[in-house]
């Protein structure tokens, strides 16, 4: 007898959102009756309503993080072949942003006791470097 | 997991990351999610310790 191989889903969000589904579907319904599916009073609102939270002046709403973080090296003059430094351990949407934009992501250690970036290991990189996301967790 | 020794990663320069390649070789991911219930985290503490302890 042979057992089914075991599937272990990259992300299973089922679970999450059953815990928010009540609170939220109002919301999903609203968007869906005022066919605001891009922007809208909503994420307008939200905009508004982080960026308070954060203590900021402003706040722009994308659909996920890696669309943040393409958005934010697009913002700091990133650009195609450009070489931009992302720690070795990270989440894969770090490197995944670098590569979207035409940039080639250059993988560094990290450091032994903190699990990040190695500062060591960042300064015996090859240059050109052009950007570096160091990730903090 | 060492990213650089992944297939979506061959492309790149090749580099020898010691550090992030002892951690992928010694490490294990427990599962870990905020709706983890504490019945299961117990399940994982029980057969992570008789793994590791050989006790039940």
């Amino acid at each position: 007898v042979t057992e089914a191989p075991l599937v272990v889903p990259l992300v299973d969000l089922g679970w999450q959102r059953d815990e928010v589904a009540a609170e939220v579907d109002g919301g999903l319904a609203r968007v869906l009756a005022t066919t605001a599916f891009v922007g809208g009073p909503d994420v307008a609102a939200f905009e508004s309503e982080f960026a308070t939270a954060c203590g900021r002046g402003h706040c722009v709403g994308v659909g996920n993080g890696t669309e943040a973080l393409e958005l934010a090296l697009r913002a700091g003059g990133v650009g195609p072949g450009h070489r931009v430094v992302v720690p070795a351990t990270t989440f894969i949407a770090t490197a995944e942003a670098v590569a979207r934009i035409g940039a080639v992501p250059v993988l560094v250690d990290v450091d032994e006791d903190h699990l990040l970036l190695d500062p060591a290991a960042l300064e015996r990189v090859e240059q050109p470097v052009d950007a570096v996301v160091p990730v903090h967790l | 997991m060492a990213a650089h020794t992944e297939p979506a990663c061959r492309d790149l320069a090749p580099v020898h990351l010691p550090v992030t390649e002892r951690l992928a070789a010694d490490s294990i991911t427990l599962p870990l999610y905020h709706e983890l219930t504490e019945a299961d985290q117990d399940r994982v503490v029980a057969v992570v310790r008789s793994v590791l302890l050989g006790a039940p």
